[in-house]
């Protein structure tokens, strides 16, 4: 019967190992993919913005105060009709998807961590 | 090893210690492999069955009530298992239909049996199915939510009942 059990288990952890560490590569990845393409067009945005010179609007900001409640709606309506919509739509997109998959590890972390630990103990210790 | 309940160790199992389902192992690999063994007499099938059967346990240990017990789930996933093998069986070896029909002759009874228990009580069939499958009464009792006392009066009357059935069927 020891055999038999030692068998089960051994079946058990193999299944485990797979499916942890298939999961493990895949958050990691779709995160790092996630995050990278968010900076990318985070900097291809503001690159953009450069160019087109469409943060100079926000030089009405050293003026007065007065001045600047006069003009804000203006300066804010041109700032959004510049702004390269797609790459900020995608770039929101990615933020939020990754912040969603972060808080998502953050919170199976613990599960995470026991599970490796427990596999490392079976394979390694044992 | 320290000794915990069914749900303690579901309770670890799912928070990722997973080291915690060799508890699982250890107390019903026993019951399980005489269980099989009874149904199908090849050893490396009943190790395979009893083996799938744990690692299917295994994989849906997320979805499971921690506050029912294992035992019941466990024997639901083995009779699947070993539904799935004679299906296996039956694709990989077309049976002569002579020999089907003389098996069937050789255990006319258990026909019989299955028409009878249908004609029992619900509560009265769930109590037999679960003593032939070699639960105890405390688990019966434990499992329908009755005191022991009950289950026993229960699964008298349900012999007493199906003994009857048997003789007035045969006159």
């Amino acid at each position: 019967m020891k055999k038999l059990e030692k068998k089960i288990l051994k079946k058990v952890y193999s299944f485990e190992t797979r499916q942890t560490l298939s999961e493990l590569a895949l958050r990691l990845l779709a995160m790092m993919s996630l995050i990278l393409g968010s900076i990318l067009l985070c900097v291809f945005i503001v690159r953009e913005l450069i160019q087109q010179q469409t943060l100079d609007v926000f030089e009405i900001f050293f003026e007065d105060l007065g001045v600047v409640s006069e003009n804000i709606g203006e300066v804010t309506a041109t700032f959004l009709q510049e702004l390269p919509k797609v790459e900020m739509f995608l770039a929101i997109v990615a933020i939020v998807l990754s912040f969603l998959l972060v808080v998502k590890f953050m919170q199976n972390f613990v599960k995470v961590k026991n599970k490796i630990n427990s596999i490392v103990k079976f394979w390694f210790v044992h | 090893m320290q000794v915990l309940s069914d749900k303690e160790v579901i309770i670890r199992i799912k928070n990722g210690e997973i080291d915690y389902f060799a508890h699982i192992v250890k107390r019903y690999t026993k019951r399980i492999y005489n269980y099989v063994f009874k149904k199908i007499s090849n050893r490396e099938d009943v190790e395979d069955i009893v083996q799938n059967s744990f690692v299917q346990l295994y994989k849906a240990v997320g979805r499971l009530d921690q506050d029912k017990q294992v035992l019941p789930y466990l024997y639901e996933i083995v009779r699947n298992e070993m539904k799935m093998f004679w299906r296996a069986r039956k694709a990989s070896i077309p049976l002569d239909e002579e020999i089907a029909s003389e098996e069937k002759e050789e255990y006319p009874e258990t026909d019989l049996i299955e028409k009878q228990l249908v004609r029992l009580p619900k509560e009265q069939r769930k109590a037999l199915k679960l003593v032939s499958e070699g639960y105890s009464y405390k688990e019966i009792a434990k499992y329908l939510s009755r005191p022991i006392n009950t289950v026993r009066t229960i699964i008298r009357r349900a012999r007493l009942r199906l003994s009857k059935l048997k003789t007035h069927e045969k006159t």
